[in-house]
C-alpha cells in the first residue's frame, strides 16, 4: 500500500488536472456556476428549519436552528455530494479507464477534490451565518480540520469500496442515492444528538458520520472540545475501511478495464 | 546494439463468453465474490459457458526504434493487444515487458472533455499522456500549430468538427515523445493533407531510432510504407510474421480464400449488360506456360476469352493491374491502343502483351473489362479476375523501400561543388 500510495503521488499533477476539469466541467453553461456549492445546502437549511423547527418544534437549545442545521448540512454535503460523483467515477470515465494506464484511483479522489471545493466556497456562507446569529468562538475550533481529515478519510474508503464494486455491479448505482437518504437519518444533520435514546447511543456512534457530525457542533457552536471517545472510534472505523477499502480497489483495480 | 523494449512471451488472454449466470440464489455470492476476486480461471464458471481466447499463445519481441504493423480481421486480437501494451489490462497467462514510456494513440481524444476549451484539454490530455505542466507549456504552442487550430484553441471541444478533434488529439500525442507508440486505427479522421503531415511525423520519429512504433491498421499500404516488419493475427494467433511485404501478401491470400469460402460466388461477382462476356482470364509467361507468379522485369502476358451474343462495334478490352488494396496502377484499353479492334462477334481471344514488367515485389490484382467506345455501357466488368505475385530475382530488382511499387529506370548522378 505503501507503494500505492508514492506511485500515486507521483501523479499528483494529473491528478489536479482531473480534479481540475470536474470543477470546471461541472459548472460551465451554468448562469450561476459555483453559486449552486451554496445554493444546495443553503436550501436544503430552509427546508429543514422550515418543517423540524417551526412545524415539529424540535429543540436546539439556545442555538439558532438554521445555523445549527447549516453546521451539519455542510460537511454532510461535502460527503453526499463526494459519494455520488466518486462512485460511478470510474464508470463515467470508462474510454479512459480502457485505453490508458494510470492509478485507478484518481478518478474518485479527484472527485472527492472537487466536492471539497464546493465545500469551501459554500463554507463562506457559513462564516457570515456565525457573524448574523453572533455565534462566539472558542479554541476548540482548532479541531476542525481534524475532524475534516476524519471525515476525508471515511469518504475515500466509502468511494474506493463503491466505485470499484460499481465497476462490476451496476446495481450499486440505485443503492447509492437510496443508501445516503437512509444514512442521513441515522446521522444527527437535522436532530441534536441528544435526541437518540441513551441506550442506543453507543450502537448509534458506531456511524462514524455520527460522531463526525457532533464533533463539528461541539467545537463549532457548542464551544466544548469533542467527544474524544467517540471521534476516536469514528477516525479507528475510518482508518480500517480507507485500508480495506483501498487494498482492495487495488488488487481489482486490473479487471476494471476488462469488466467496464 | 539497439536494446529489446517489447517482449511478449507466450501471452494469451481468456474471456468469458456472455455474463454471468448466477444459479439462483444460492450461486450469487460465491460468483460475486469470485469474479471480483479471482485473476485467473473462475471454478464456479462452467466450461460450457465458452470461453473465448482473444489472444492465444502470443510471443514477439520488438528493438528500440522498430516499426511493427499488426494486420488481421476484426476480432483478431490487435486492439487486446495495444490493450496489454498499454497496461489496462493483463494477460491470462504468459509475461509482458515493456521498457519505456507508452503513449497510446487509441482512439484520438478519449481524454477530452467536451465543455473544456481546446487549451484546457492539452493541459488535461497532456498529463493524462504522462506530461508534466511545464513541459506542456513548453510545448503548447508546437501542438497547437500542429493541430492547426490557433483560432479555436479558446472554443469548447464540443463545438469542433470531428476532424478538428483528431488534429488536436493527434498533436498532443505526438508530442509527448514516447519511448513506445501505439497506434490503432486512428488516422483515418483528419483530412488528406492532415493524414499526409501525420504520417511524415510518424517517419521522422522512427528515423530518430528511439521511439518503438507498433501500428495497427486495415490499410495495407500504410503499414508497408511505416513498418518493416509486420505481424498478421487471425482469432488470437499469429498466422504470420516477418518481413513484411511477405506477411502482407500471405495476408492478402488468405483473406481471399476466406472470402471465397464464405462466399463461394464472390469471385464470379461482376456487373454488365451482358452482350459480350468473359468467359476466361489467365496470365502466362513468355514461353506461354500458365503462371501467376513472375519476376520484376520478365514478361507477362494476360489473355481474355470472350463471347459477344450480337455484333459490338468498337468495343473496348480494358486490363486493369491494382495493388491488392485497390490502388489502380495502370490501365491498358483496346481503344487506346494501335490495334483497335472494330467489331467483335461470337467467340475470340483478346491478348494483352506487357514486356518487362516494372513492378516490385507484391502481390497485385487484374480487373478487366469490356465496354462500349466512350465507356458509358458496360458489357461485362470482372473486378479482381485474376492475381498475381511479383517475387525479387536479385538485389537491384529489390525496392528500396517496401512500399514502392514501381521500378522506374533512373540514373543518379553526383556533382560536388568545386572549391
Amino acid at each position: 500500500m505503501v507503494t500505492d500510495i508514492k506511485t500515486l503521488f507521483s501523479y499528483h499533477e494529473l491528478l489536479i488536472n482531473i480534479a481540475l476539469r470536474d470543477i470546471k466541467a461541472r459548472y460551465k453553461q451554468s448562469l450561476l456556476g459555483t453559486t449552486w456549492a451554496i445554493i444546495q445546502p443553503l436550501s436544503l437549511m430552509l427546508i429543514f428549519t422550515a418543517v423540524f423547527s417551526k412545524f415539529l418544534h424540535v429543540q436546539t437549545g439556545d442555538t439558532p436552528y438554521p445555523i445549527f442545521s447549516y453546521c451539519s448540512l455542510l460537511p454532510w454535503s461535502f460527503f453526499a455530494s463526494s459519494l455520488t460523483f466518486a462512485i460511478p467515477s470510474l464508470i463515467n470515465n470508462s474510454n479512459l479507464v480502457t485505453k490508458i494506464y494510470f492509478p485507478r484511483e484518481i478518478f474518485p479522489i479527484a472527485s472527492i477534490m472537487s466536492c471539497f471545493l464546493d465545500f469551501l466556497v459554500a463554507g463562506i456562507l457559513f462564516v457570515f451565518m456565525m457573524f448574523y446569529y453572533h455565534i462566539q468562538i472558542s479554541w476548540y475550533i482548532i479541531f476542525v480540520p481534524f475532524i475534516v481529515c476524519v471525515q476525508i478519510l471515511f469518504t475515500l474508503g466509502i468511494a474506493f469500496f463503491g466505485s470499484a464494486v460499481i465497476v462490476f455491479f451496476r446495481d450499486v448505482r440505485y443503492i447509492v442515492p437510496l443508501g445516503l437518504q437512509l444514512w442521513m437519518f441515522a446521522t444527527p444533520v437535522v436532530y441534536p444528538t441528544n435526541v437518540v435514546p441513551a441506550k442506543y447511543l453507543s450502537i448509534y456512534m458506531l456511524n462514524p458520520m455520527a460522531s463526525i457530525m457532533d464533533s463539528y457542533r461541539h467545537v463549532i457552536l457548542y464551544k466544548n472540545p469533542p467527544n474524544m471517545k467517540y471521534l476516536g472510534i469514528a477516525f479507528i472505523i475510518s482508518l480500517i475501511i480507507f485500508i480495506l477499502a483501498y487494498c482492495f480497489f487495488k488488487k481489482v483495480e486490473m479487471k476494471f478495464a476488462d469488466a467496464i | 546494439m539497439s536494446k529489446t523494449v517489447i517482449k511478449f512471451e507466450n501471452v494469451s488472454k481468456k474471456y468469458h463468453l456472455g455474463y454471468m449466470n448466477f444459479n439462483g440464489f444460492r450461486g450469487f455470492l460465491p460468483k460475486i465474490i469470485n469474479r471480483i476476486i479471482s485473476t485467473q480461471n473462475n471454478p464456479f464458471q462452467n466450461q460450457n459457458d465458452g470461453d473465448f481466447y482473444a489472444l492465444k499463445d502470443v510471443s514477439f519481441e520488438l528493438k528500440q526504434g522498430e516499426a511493427l504493423g499488426i494486420v488481421g480481421p476484426n476480432g483478431a486480437g490487435k486492439s487486446t493487444i495495444l490493450k496489454l501494451l498499454a497496461h489496462t489490462i493483463e494477460p491470462t497467462s504468459g509475461k509482458i515487458i515493456t521498457v519505456g514510456k507508452i503513449s497510446a494513440l487509441i482512439e484520438l481524444g478519449a481524454g477530452f472533455h467536451h465543455e473544456l476549451t481546446g487549451r484546457e484539454n492539452i493541459y488535461l490530455y497532456g498529463s493524462i499522456m504522462g506530461l508534466r505542466r511545464r513541459e506542456i507549456k513548453e510545448k503548447f504552442d508546437s501542438i497547437v500549430a500542429f493541430a492547426e487550430l490557433e483560432k479555436f484553441i479558446d472554443t469548447p471541444v464540443k463545438h469542433y468538427s470531428s476532424g478538428m478533434y483528431a488534429r488536436l488529439g493527434f498533436a498532443v500525442a505526438i508530442h509527448v515523445e514516447p519511448d513506445i507508440l501505439l497506434i490503432d486505427e486512428v488516422l483515418a479522421v483528419g483530412d488528406m493533407n492532415f493524414r499526409k503531415k501525420c504520417y511524415e511525423r510518424l517517419h521522422e520519429i522512427l528515423s530518430k531510432g528511439h521511439t518503438t512504433i507498433i501500428f495497427v491498421s486495415h490499410d495495407i499500404y500504410r503499414v508497408q510504407s511505416l513498418c518493416k516488419r509486420t505481424l498478421f493475427l487471425e482469432k488470437g494467433n499469429i498466422r504470420k510474421t516477418g518481413h513484411t511485404p511477405e506477411v502482407v501478401a500471405y495476408y492478402y491470400n488468405e483473406m481471399n480464400k476466406a472470402m471465397i469460402l464464405k462466399d463461394p460466388k464472390a469471385h464470379e461477382r461482376r456487373w454488365g449488360t451482358g452482350e459480350a462476356r468473359i468467359t476466361d482470364v489467365y496470365l502466362t509467361d513468355s514461353a506461354g506456360k500458365k503462371t501467376d507468379t513472375f519476376k520484376t522485369g520478365s514478361n507477362m502476358i494476360i489473355t481474355m476469352n470472350y463471347s459477344a451474343a450480337k455484333k459490338i462495334d468498337n468495343p473496348d478490352f480494358r486490363f486493369t493491374i491494382l495493388t491488392i488494396d485497390g490502388v489502380e496502377i495502370m490501365c491498358a484499353s483496346s481503344v487506346n491502343s494501335e490495334n483497335v479492334i472494330d467489331f467483335i462477334k461470337g467467340k475470340g481471344t483478346v491478348q494483352c502483351f506487357f514486356e518487362s514488367v516494372p513492378l516490385f515485389q507484391n502481390t497485385y490484382t487484374i480487373t478487366v473489362g469490356i465496354s462500349n467506345t466512350d465507356g458509358q455501357i458496360d458489357f461485362d466488368v470482372w473486378p479482381n479476375a485474376t492475381r498475381f505475385i511479383i517475387t525479387p530475382t536479385q538485389n537491384k530488382d529489390m525496392s528500396p523501400y517496401d512500399s514502392s511499387l514501381i521500378r522506374w529506370p533512373s540514373k543518379i548522378f553526383h556533382c560536388p561543388e568545386r572549391v
